[in-house]
């Protein structure tokens, strides 16, 4: 079924420790999530695993034309761009790194469109680096919500940082704030 | 495929608190007080995580990294740098896709066992 919401969440070091506490015990939701965490590529499939077994979401590697389905989460593949078409398709593609990343958080939050009643939320977590800002605008722009980890618990405080310095954070949260705000915006799936 | 823990730091007394807390976890480690002592682990096949301090003398933990990655050990290690500073190098950018976490000194035993587990359990699942 088609998701209710799109989560993007961008991040790098520091990035596991923070979408471990998220997604701890995270039930099902009605939306999809995508994950942009900057890691070498042959530990993708660990990553996913690891992930999937803290919470109910169907965990995966995303793929390229996959559609997007509620309840599930896609971890970004290292080494490939990553957006979403129309907002109900993945697309993976080469590409010049952006930000020093590839993929990068920019890519794959401006990619999204305004589509309400689909609720757009983008979130950036630990990391060194400036990758997220401009996506944070762009889904401001378009009407969604925004969320950065607290400086308190970031291991790195640079993309969080340099998001907040764009004025269009919603919520500074730490990740247990971040995995209730994500239940209370995104519902649970029925 | 035995994956173990490399703590690289200056200072001996970190090396040995760091391993003791490791040891007491039963997490397998070696120390290295240099990041050519760093790259002589490697190159005699040591995989793993690293765990390395930025600042030291000669060969400082961004100049060990390049290196590692200019010798081609991109496979079966992984890296978390361990710093005491409240900001990095903005260098350190062009590495994000090796460097897992930052673990900031003084070091949290719960935070460090927790982080370690978690990284070498990526690297046995691969």
């Amino acid at each position: 079924m088609r998701p209710n919401s799109i989560v993007i969440m961008g991040a790098s070091g520091g990035g596991p420790r923070a979408l471990n506490t998220i997604f701890a015990n995270l039930p099902q939701l009605a939306g999809s999530i995508i994950i942009v965490q900057q890691m070498p590529k042959y530990i993708n499939a660990s990553f996913c695993e690891s992930l999937a077994q803290l919470t109910d979401m169907n965990v995966i590697e995303a793929s390229d034309e996959e559609p997007l389905k509620e309840g599930f989460v896609y971890i970004a593949p290292s080494e490939k761009h990553i957006q979403i078409n129309k907002n109900r398709t993945i697309h993976l593609f080469d590409g010049d790194k952006v930000n020093w990343a590839c993929p990068s958080v920019d890519v794959l939050m401006k990619s999204v469109e305004w589509e309400p009643p689909m609720r757009i939320i983008g979130v950036i977590l630990s990391g060194l680096g400036n990758d997220g800002a401009e996506g944070i605008k762009h889904v401001k722009k378009i009407g969604g919500f925004t969320i950065a980890q607290d400086e308190a618990s970031a291991a790195i405080y640079g993309m969080p940082k340099i998001a907040m310095e764009t004025n269009q954070i919603d919520w500074q949260l730490t990740p247990e704030q971040i995995r209730l705000r994500l239940i209370h915006l995104v519902g649970r799936k029925q | 495929m035995k994956y173990e823990v490399m703590i690289v730091d200056d200072e001996i007394s970190v090396l040995h608190t760091v391993k003791a807390l490791l040891d007491e976890a039963n997490i397998p480690a070696r120390t290295a007080l240099s990041g050519r002592e760093c790259l002589r682990e490697l190159e005699k096949g040591f995989k793993g995580l690293i765990l390395m301090d930025i600042v030291m003398p000669e060969m400082n933990g961004y100049e060990t990294i390049q290196t590692i990655l200019d010798k081609g050990y991109k496979k079966d290690i992984l890296i978390c740098l361990l710093t005491g500073q409240q900001t990095l190098e903005s260098q350190m950018e062009q590495y994000q896709n090796y460097v897992l976490d930052y673990i900031k000194k003084p070091i949290d035993t719960k935070t460090l066992v927790k982080a370690v587990k978690q990284y070498l359990n990526y690297l046995k699942n691969d």
